[in-house]
Protein backbone atom coordinates (compact mmCIF):
# COMPACT_ATOMS: atom_id res chain seq x y z
CA UNK A 1 0.00 0.00 0.00
CA UNK A 2 0.98 3.21 -0.95
CA UNK A 3 0.84 5.76 1.86
CA UNK A 4 -1.21 9.56 1.43
CA UNK A 5 1.54 11.87 0.06
CA UNK A 6 1.20 15.77 1.52
CA UNK A 7 -0.04 18.40 -0.65
CA UNK A 8 -0.11 21.36 1.16
CA UNK A 9 0.75 22.63 4.73
CA UNK A 10 0.54 26.20 6.42
CA UNK A 11 3.79 28.40 7.22
CA UNK A 12 2.99 29.92 10.88
CA UNK A 13 1.87 28.93 14.35
CA UNK A 14 -1.73 29.35 14.58
CA UNK A 15 -3.05 30.58 18.05
CA UNK A 16 -6.37 29.20 19.17
CA UNK A 17 -8.23 31.72 21.23
CA UNK A 18 -12.09 32.55 21.87
CA UNK A 19 -12.75 33.60 18.24
CA UNK A 20 -13.11 31.91 15.17
CA UNK A 21 -9.76 30.75 13.51
CA UNK A 22 -9.00 31.27 10.01
CA UNK A 23 -6.71 28.99 8.08
CA UNK A 24 -6.03 29.28 4.58
CA UNK A 25 -3.72 26.52 2.36
CA UNK A 26 -2.43 27.08 -0.33
CA UNK A 27 -3.00 23.89 -2.90
CA UNK A 28 -0.59 24.76 -5.67
CA UNK A 29 2.36 25.59 -3.30
CA UNK A 30 4.48 22.81 -4.98
CA UNK A 31 3.56 22.47 -8.61
CA UNK A 32 5.04 19.39 -8.88
CA UNK A 33 2.24 17.74 -6.73
CA UNK A 34 -0.65 16.88 -7.74
CA UNK A 35 -3.45 19.14 -8.36
CA UNK A 36 -6.88 19.31 -6.55
CA UNK A 37 -9.15 19.30 -9.78
CA UNK A 38 -12.92 19.59 -10.22
CA UNK A 39 -14.50 16.59 -10.61
CA UNK A 40 -18.01 15.85 -11.35
CA UNK A 41 -19.15 13.20 -8.58
CA UNK A 42 -22.11 11.18 -11.02
CA UNK A 43 -19.69 10.49 -13.41
CA UNK A 44 -17.47 8.19 -11.16
CA UNK A 45 -16.99 5.20 -13.93
CA UNK A 46 -14.58 6.43 -16.32
CA UNK A 47 -11.61 8.63 -16.43
CA UNK A 48 -12.81 10.98 -13.53
CA UNK A 49 -12.87 8.40 -11.50
CA UNK A 50 -9.19 7.66 -10.51
CA UNK A 51 -9.55 11.37 -9.37
CA UNK A 52 -11.57 10.59 -6.76
CA UNK A 53 -9.90 10.89 -3.57
CA UNK A 54 -9.37 7.55 -1.55
CA UNK A 55 -7.71 8.76 1.30
CA UNK A 56 -7.46 12.59 3.05
CA UNK A 57 -6.47 13.53 6.45
CA UNK A 58 -6.35 17.01 7.61
CA UNK A 59 -3.77 16.84 9.91
CA UNK A 60 -2.93 19.17 12.95
CA UNK A 61 0.30 18.94 14.33
CA UNK A 62 2.26 20.20 17.47
CA UNK A 63 -0.50 21.21 18.94
CA UNK A 64 0.72 22.71 22.64
CA UNK A 65 -0.82 24.55 25.24
CA UNK A 66 -1.89 24.19 28.50
CA UNK A 67 -5.25 24.75 30.87
CA UNK A 68 -8.49 23.21 29.40
CA UNK A 69 -9.10 24.45 25.72
CA UNK A 70 -12.58 23.91 24.40
CA UNK A 71 -13.48 21.75 21.78
CA UNK A 72 -12.97 22.98 18.39
CA UNK A 73 -15.10 22.18 15.26
CA UNK A 74 -13.24 21.75 11.87
CA UNK A 75 -15.00 23.21 8.54
CA UNK A 76 -13.57 23.07 5.30
CA UNK A 77 -15.05 26.09 2.61
CA UNK A 78 -17.72 26.68 4.70
CA UNK A 79 -19.12 30.08 3.17
CA UNK A 80 -19.66 33.13 4.86
CA UNK A 81 -23.01 33.61 4.35
CA UNK A 82 -23.59 29.93 6.69
CA UNK A 83 -21.14 31.80 9.40
CA UNK A 84 -23.79 35.03 9.44
CA UNK A 85 -26.85 33.26 9.08
CA UNK A 86 -26.07 30.38 11.31
CA UNK A 87 -27.36 27.84 8.65
CA UNK A 88 -27.05 24.46 10.66
CA UNK A 89 -27.99 22.47 7.60
CA UNK A 90 -25.32 24.35 5.51
CA UNK A 91 -22.58 24.22 7.76
CA UNK A 92 -23.12 20.03 8.52
CA UNK A 93 -21.88 19.78 4.74
CA UNK A 94 -19.01 21.60 5.37
CA UNK A 95 -18.04 20.15 8.97
CA UNK A 96 -14.79 17.89 8.69
CA UNK A 97 -14.94 17.10 12.77
CA UNK A 98 -13.74 18.25 16.01
CA UNK A 99 -10.87 18.69 17.75
CA UNK A 100 -10.91 17.91 21.75
CA UNK A 101 -7.11 18.84 23.34
CA UNK A 102 -7.75 16.29 26.02
CA UNK A 103 -3.89 15.79 27.22
CA UNK A 104 -2.61 18.97 25.78
CA UNK A 105 -0.60 20.07 28.89
CA UNK A 106 0.90 16.94 29.51
CA UNK A 107 1.73 16.15 25.78
CA UNK A 108 3.29 19.85 25.82
CA UNK A 109 5.48 19.72 28.71
CA UNK A 110 8.59 17.30 28.72
CA UNK A 111 8.55 14.98 31.09
CA UNK A 112 9.66 11.17 31.99
CA UNK A 113 6.41 10.31 29.74
CA UNK A 114 6.02 12.64 26.94
CA UNK A 115 9.05 14.24 25.04
CA UNK A 116 7.61 17.58 24.94
CA UNK A 117 6.74 17.79 21.46
CA UNK A 118 2.82 18.24 22.14
CA UNK A 119 -0.48 16.42 20.20
CA UNK A 120 -1.19 15.59 16.87
CA UNK A 121 -4.52 15.29 15.26
CA UNK A 122 -5.73 14.00 12.22
CA UNK A 123 -9.54 14.55 10.54
CA UNK A 124 -10.14 12.14 7.55
CA UNK A 125 -12.09 14.51 5.19
CA UNK A 126 -12.14 12.30 1.96
CA UNK A 127 -15.79 12.26 1.67
CA UNK A 128 -15.76 15.77 2.64
CA UNK A 129 -13.20 17.08 -0.22
CA UNK A 130 -14.43 14.49 -2.83
CA UNK A 131 -18.34 16.13 -2.25
CA UNK A 132 -16.46 19.72 -2.28
CA UNK A 133 -14.76 18.92 -5.39
CA UNK A 134 -17.97 18.14 -6.98
CA UNK A 135 -19.49 21.99 -6.28
CA UNK A 136 -19.66 24.40 -8.80
CA UNK A 137 -17.85 27.22 -6.30
CA UNK A 138 -14.45 24.79 -5.63
CA UNK A 139 -11.32 26.83 -5.31
CA UNK A 140 -8.79 24.22 -6.90
CA UNK A 141 -6.20 26.94 -5.27
CA UNK A 142 -6.95 27.32 -1.28
CA UNK A 143 -8.47 25.09 0.77
CA UNK A 144 -10.31 27.53 3.59
CA UNK A 145 -10.15 25.66 6.85
CA UNK A 146 -12.33 27.44 10.22
CA UNK A 147 -11.80 25.85 13.58
CA UNK A 148 -14.61 27.33 15.90
CA UNK A 149 -14.60 26.75 19.82
CA UNK A 150 -17.47 25.40 21.05
CA UNK A 151 -17.17 27.54 24.22
CA UNK A 152 -14.46 30.62 24.81
CA UNK A 153 -11.03 29.84 25.66
CA UNK A 154 -10.77 29.61 29.40
CA UNK A 155 -8.84 32.75 31.01
CA UNK A 156 -6.01 30.46 32.05
CA UNK A 157 -5.86 28.64 29.22
CA UNK A 158 -3.83 28.64 25.83
CA UNK A 159 -3.01 26.84 22.98
CA UNK A 160 -1.32 26.75 19.78
CA UNK A 161 -1.30 24.44 16.73
CA UNK A 162 2.28 24.23 14.88
CA UNK A 163 1.61 22.94 11.61
CA UNK A 164 -2.13 21.85 9.88
CA UNK A 165 -1.32 19.61 6.50
CA UNK A 166 -3.17 18.20 4.03
CA UNK A 167 -2.01 14.70 2.71
CA UNK A 168 -4.02 13.13 -0.03
CA UNK A 169 -3.93 9.33 -1.69
CA UNK A 170 -5.55 9.11 -4.95
CA UNK A 171 -7.77 6.22 -5.91
CA UNK B 1 19.19 -7.39 -18.64
CA UNK B 2 20.47 -7.06 -14.67
CA UNK B 3 17.96 -5.57 -13.31
CA UNK B 4 15.73 -8.87 -14.90
CA UNK B 5 18.62 -10.87 -13.23
CA UNK B 6 17.87 -9.58 -9.76
CA UNK B 7 14.23 -9.33 -9.76
CA UNK B 8 14.70 -13.27 -10.83
CA UNK B 9 16.78 -14.13 -8.11
CA UNK B 10 14.84 -12.12 -5.45
CA UNK B 11 11.26 -13.67 -6.73
CA UNK B 12 12.97 -17.00 -6.78
CA UNK B 13 14.13 -16.57 -2.50
CA UNK B 14 10.90 -15.02 -2.04
CA UNK B 15 8.20 -16.35 -4.82
CA UNK B 16 4.79 -14.84 -3.01
CA UNK B 17 6.37 -11.44 -4.05
CA UNK B 18 5.22 -11.67 -7.38
CA UNK B 19 6.15 -8.08 -9.12
CA UNK B 20 2.26 -7.45 -9.30
CA UNK B 21 1.90 -8.50 -5.52
CA UNK B 22 5.22 -6.51 -4.19
CA UNK B 23 3.20 -5.00 -1.10
CA UNK B 24 5.17 -1.45 -1.23
CA UNK B 25 4.24 -0.71 -4.57
CA UNK B 26 1.20 1.66 -5.12
CA UNK B 27 -1.22 0.02 -7.67
CA UNK B 28 -0.98 1.62 -10.88
CA UNK B 29 3.35 0.62 -10.86
CA UNK B 30 2.53 -2.97 -9.52
CA UNK B 31 0.40 -3.45 -12.40
CA UNK B 32 3.20 -2.54 -14.64
CA UNK B 33 4.69 -5.36 -16.08
CA UNK B 34 8.19 -3.97 -16.02
CA UNK B 35 8.84 -3.85 -11.93
CA UNK B 36 12.33 -5.03 -11.40
CA UNK B 37 14.06 -4.78 -8.25
CA UNK B 38 16.53 -1.90 -10.02
CA UNK B 39 14.15 -0.10 -11.78
CA UNK B 40 14.07 3.50 -10.82
CA UNK B 41 9.87 3.24 -10.05
CA UNK B 42 11.17 -0.04 -7.42
CA UNK B 43 13.26 2.08 -5.37
CA UNK B 44 11.37 5.37 -5.40
CA UNK B 45 8.59 3.54 -3.64
CA UNK B 46 10.98 1.89 -1.23
CA UNK B 47 12.67 4.83 -0.34
CA UNK B 48 8.94 6.49 0.46
CA UNK B 49 8.30 3.58 2.44
CA UNK B 50 11.51 2.80 4.43
CA UNK B 51 13.54 6.16 4.19
CA UNK B 52 15.52 5.30 6.80
CA UNK B 53 17.50 2.76 4.80
CA UNK B 54 19.33 6.02 3.76
CA UNK B 55 20.67 5.81 7.30
CA UNK B 56 21.97 2.39 6.67
CA UNK B 57 23.09 2.82 3.66
CA UNK B 58 25.18 5.85 4.61
CA UNK B 59 26.26 4.32 7.74
CA UNK B 60 27.40 1.22 5.97
CA UNK B 61 29.42 3.22 3.47
CA UNK B 62 31.11 5.23 6.45
CA UNK B 63 32.64 1.70 8.29
CA UNK B 64 33.54 0.74 4.89
CA UNK B 65 35.85 3.70 4.36
CA UNK B 66 36.93 4.13 8.33
CA UNK B 67 37.78 0.30 8.35
CA UNK B 68 40.15 0.99 5.04
CA UNK B 69 41.88 4.22 6.56
CA UNK B 70 42.77 2.30 9.79
CA UNK B 71 44.12 -0.53 7.98
CA UNK B 72 46.11 1.86 5.52
CA UNK B 73 47.36 3.79 8.37
CA UNK B 74 46.94 1.03 11.43
CA UNK B 75 45.14 3.18 13.86
CA UNK B 76 43.17 5.39 14.35
CA UNK B 77 44.96 9.46 14.62
CA UNK B 78 44.89 9.54 18.30
CA UNK B 79 45.78 13.10 19.72
CA UNK B 80 47.06 12.24 22.89
CA UNK B 81 50.20 10.86 21.62
CA UNK B 82 50.98 14.02 19.23
CA UNK B 83 53.40 16.41 20.53
CA UNK B 84 52.73 20.11 19.51
CA UNK B 85 50.25 21.03 17.63
CA UNK B 86 48.82 18.72 14.65
CA UNK B 87 49.69 19.88 11.17
CA UNK B 88 47.18 20.65 8.22
CA UNK B 89 47.38 17.05 7.30
CA UNK B 90 46.70 15.73 10.80
CA UNK B 91 43.60 17.97 11.28
CA UNK B 92 42.07 17.18 7.77
CA UNK B 93 42.46 13.83 8.83
CA UNK B 94 41.13 13.97 12.13
CA UNK B 95 37.88 16.12 10.91
CA UNK B 96 37.57 13.36 8.53
CA UNK B 97 37.82 10.44 10.62
CA UNK B 98 35.46 12.16 13.37
CA UNK B 99 32.99 12.76 10.81
CA UNK B 100 32.71 9.35 8.99
CA UNK B 101 32.46 7.96 12.76
CA UNK B 102 29.79 10.54 13.53
CA UNK B 103 27.97 9.01 10.41
CA UNK B 104 28.86 5.42 10.88
CA UNK B 105 28.08 5.31 14.80
CA UNK B 106 25.04 7.56 14.76
CA UNK B 107 23.20 7.26 12.03
CA UNK B 108 21.46 4.04 12.71
CA UNK B 109 20.09 5.77 15.63
CA UNK B 110 18.13 8.00 14.20
CA UNK B 111 15.17 5.95 12.59
CA UNK B 112 12.98 8.25 14.73
CA UNK B 113 13.79 11.11 13.10
CA UNK B 114 14.32 10.52 9.55
CA UNK B 115 10.43 8.72 9.38
CA UNK B 116 9.36 12.31 11.07
CA UNK B 117 11.01 14.17 8.29
CA UNK B 118 9.92 11.88 5.51
CA UNK B 119 6.62 11.88 6.73
CA UNK B 120 6.26 15.84 6.69
CA UNK B 121 7.59 16.37 3.31
CA UNK B 122 6.36 16.17 -0.07
CA UNK B 123 7.48 12.94 -2.19
CA UNK B 124 9.72 14.99 -4.44
CA UNK B 125 11.29 16.78 -1.29
CA UNK B 126 11.53 13.82 0.99
CA UNK B 127 15.05 12.53 0.02
CA UNK B 128 16.84 16.53 -0.21
CA UNK B 129 14.93 17.04 3.10
CA UNK B 130 16.58 13.95 4.49
CA UNK B 131 19.66 14.74 3.47
CA UNK B 132 19.96 18.78 4.55
CA UNK B 133 18.71 16.66 8.25
CA UNK B 134 21.86 14.33 8.25
CA UNK B 135 24.23 17.01 7.21
CA UNK B 136 23.31 19.73 9.78
CA UNK B 137 23.29 16.51 12.03
CA UNK B 138 26.48 15.72 11.11
CA UNK B 139 27.86 19.28 11.24
CA UNK B 140 26.49 19.61 15.01
CA UNK B 141 28.36 16.31 16.24
CA UNK B 142 31.22 17.59 14.35
CA UNK B 143 31.41 20.87 15.74
CA UNK B 144 31.56 19.29 19.13
CA UNK B 145 33.81 17.20 18.35
CA UNK B 146 36.22 19.48 17.30
CA UNK B 147 35.71 21.47 20.62
CA UNK B 148 36.13 18.42 22.39
CA UNK B 149 39.28 17.24 20.77
CA UNK B 150 40.42 20.70 21.19
CA UNK B 151 39.77 20.64 25.15
CA UNK B 152 41.47 17.50 25.46
CA UNK B 153 44.48 18.05 23.27
CA UNK B 154 45.29 21.39 25.48
CA UNK B 155 44.63 19.25 28.45
CA UNK B 156 46.56 16.68 27.52
CA UNK B 157 49.77 18.42 25.96
CA UNK B 158 50.03 20.53 28.95
CA UNK B 159 49.98 17.63 31.37
CA UNK B 160 52.30 15.71 29.36
CA UNK B 161 54.65 18.68 29.10
CA UNK B 162 54.46 19.17 32.81
CA UNK B 163 55.37 14.99 33.51
CA UNK B 164 56.58 12.23 30.86
CA UNK B 165 54.55 11.50 28.45
CA UNK B 166 55.38 7.57 28.42
CA UNK B 167 54.54 7.44 31.83
CA UNK B 168 51.55 9.75 31.94
CA UNK B 169 50.10 7.38 29.19
CA UNK B 170 51.16 4.59 31.38
CA UNK B 171 49.48 5.59 34.21
CA UNK B 172 46.32 7.59 32.92
CA UNK B 173 45.86 5.83 29.36
CA UNK B 174 43.81 3.22 30.64
CA UNK B 175 41.59 5.03 33.51
CA UNK B 176 40.69 7.89 32.09
CA UNK B 177 38.51 5.42 29.57
CA UNK B 178 37.74 3.42 32.47
CA UNK B 179 36.37 6.64 34.32
CA UNK B 180 34.42 7.28 31.22
CA UNK B 181 32.99 4.30 30.90
CA UNK B 182 31.89 4.02 34.51
CA UNK B 183 30.20 7.68 34.05
CA UNK B 184 28.43 6.73 31.09
CA UNK B 185 27.31 3.26 33.43
CA UNK B 186 25.83 5.82 36.11
CA UNK B 187 24.22 8.24 33.63
CA UNK B 188 22.49 5.26 31.77
CA UNK B 189 20.95 4.48 35.39
CA UNK B 190 20.35 8.57 36.28
CA UNK B 191 17.02 10.07 35.53
CA UNK B 192 18.36 13.07 33.66
CA UNK B 193 19.55 10.30 30.83
CA UNK B 194 15.13 9.39 30.57
CA UNK B 195 14.94 13.40 29.62
CA UNK B 196 17.77 13.06 27.24
CA UNK B 197 16.32 10.58 25.72
CA UNK B 198 12.82 11.66 25.40
CA UNK B 199 14.38 14.96 24.18
CA UNK B 200 16.13 12.97 20.96
CA UNK B 201 12.24 12.02 20.44
CA UNK B 202 11.12 15.51 20.29
CA UNK B 203 10.06 16.86 16.99
CA UNK B 204 9.46 20.28 15.24
CA UNK B 205 7.24 21.39 12.82
CA UNK B 206 8.44 21.45 9.11
CA UNK B 207 7.68 23.52 6.29
CA UNK B 208 7.17 22.23 2.85
CA UNK B 209 7.82 25.33 0.41
CA UNK B 210 11.45 26.17 -0.80
CA UNK B 211 13.72 28.00 1.94
CA UNK B 212 11.33 27.28 4.39
CA UNK B 213 11.94 23.61 4.12
CA UNK B 214 15.71 23.56 3.77
CA UNK B 215 15.70 25.56 6.56
CA UNK B 216 13.30 23.36 8.57
CA UNK B 217 15.21 20.20 7.96
CA UNK B 218 18.44 21.89 8.75
CA UNK B 219 16.96 23.25 12.37
CA UNK B 220 16.06 20.18 13.46
CA UNK B 221 19.00 18.54 12.14
CA UNK B 222 20.98 20.66 14.56
CA UNK B 223 18.26 20.21 17.18
CA UNK B 224 18.55 16.47 16.99
CA UNK B 225 22.32 16.50 16.73
CA UNK B 226 22.26 18.57 20.00
CA UNK B 227 19.62 16.13 21.84
CA UNK B 228 21.76 12.98 20.71
CA UNK B 229 24.97 14.67 21.99
CA UNK B 230 23.31 15.22 25.76
CA UNK B 231 22.12 11.41 25.00
CA UNK B 232 25.06 9.80 23.88
CA UNK B 233 27.99 11.91 25.37
CA UNK B 234 29.51 9.93 27.74
CA UNK B 235 30.43 6.70 25.57
CA UNK B 236 31.58 9.01 22.96
CA UNK B 237 34.09 10.92 25.79
CA UNK B 238 35.05 7.47 26.57
CA UNK B 239 35.56 6.80 23.20
CA UNK B 240 37.53 9.75 22.33
CA UNK B 241 39.45 8.84 25.60
CA UNK B 242 40.26 5.56 24.61
CA UNK B 243 41.54 6.96 21.26
CA UNK B 244 38.88 4.68 19.06
CA UNK B 245 40.06 1.72 18.29
CA UNK B 246 38.17 0.42 15.87
CA UNK B 247 37.02 -2.80 17.50
CA UNK B 248 35.66 -0.03 20.50
CA UNK B 249 33.93 1.97 18.36
CA UNK B 250 32.32 -1.50 16.33
CA UNK B 251 31.17 -2.59 20.02
CA UNK B 252 29.99 0.98 21.42
CA UNK B 253 27.52 0.95 18.14
CA UNK B 254 26.24 -2.10 18.12
CA UNK B 255 25.45 -1.23 22.00
CA UNK B 256 23.77 2.15 21.15
CA UNK B 257 22.15 0.66 17.98
CA UNK B 258 20.81 -2.58 20.05
CA UNK B 259 19.47 -0.37 22.55
CA UNK B 260 17.66 2.00 20.57
CA UNK B 261 15.75 -0.66 19.17
CA UNK B 262 15.78 -4.10 21.18
CA UNK B 263 15.75 -2.42 25.19
CA UNK B 264 13.03 -0.81 27.05
CA UNK B 265 13.60 2.34 28.25
CA UNK B 266 13.88 1.06 32.03
CA UNK B 267 16.29 -1.95 31.07
CA UNK B 268 19.97 -1.39 32.67
CA UNK B 269 21.62 -4.15 30.19
CA UNK B 270 23.27 -0.90 28.70
CA UNK B 271 24.49 0.50 32.11
CA UNK B 272 26.08 -3.15 32.75
CA UNK B 273 27.50 -3.11 29.49
CA UNK B 274 29.13 -0.10 30.18
CA UNK B 275 30.38 -1.20 33.55
CA UNK B 276 31.80 -4.48 32.11
CA UNK B 277 34.07 -1.85 29.93
CA UNK B 278 34.78 0.05 32.58
CA UNK B 279 36.14 -3.17 34.38
CA UNK B 280 38.01 -4.40 31.49
CA UNK B 281 39.77 -0.93 31.01
CA UNK B 282 40.31 -0.85 34.94
CA UNK B 283 41.89 -4.36 34.72
CA UNK B 284 43.88 -3.44 31.81
CA UNK B 285 45.42 -0.46 33.65
CA UNK B 286 46.20 -2.65 36.65
CA UNK B 287 48.00 -5.90 34.93
CA UNK B 288 49.46 -3.45 32.14
CA UNK B 289 47.80 -5.87 29.94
Amino acid sequence: MSSPSIIAANNDTQILGSDILNLQLDLTQNKRLPALSKISLPALVGSQAGQLLRHAYLRFEHISGHGVSPVYDVYLNLPTAAQTSMDTQLENRHFAGSLGFYGLEQSSTPSPEHDGSGMNLVLDVADLLNDLRSRSDWDMQTLHIKLRPREPMAADAAAQIGRVSLHVELA
Amino acid sequence: MLNKFVTDIYLAWKPQWTPQRLPLLPPHVRQSSRVYLLSPEFWHCWLARYPHTWLWLWSGLAWIVLINRVLERSGMPDICSSSGLPSSQQFINMVVDWGLMIIAMMFPLLNEQIRHVASRMPDNMRNAAIHWFLLAYTLQWLCTGLFIYGVSFSTVSSLTAATNKIAWQTAWGNILPALSFALAAAWVCSPMRRNAQLACSRTIPMRIQGWRARFDSLHYGVLSGSFCIRNCWPPMLALILAQHGLFLMILVASLLTYERYFLNYKSRALALAWTSMALAFLLQSIFRI
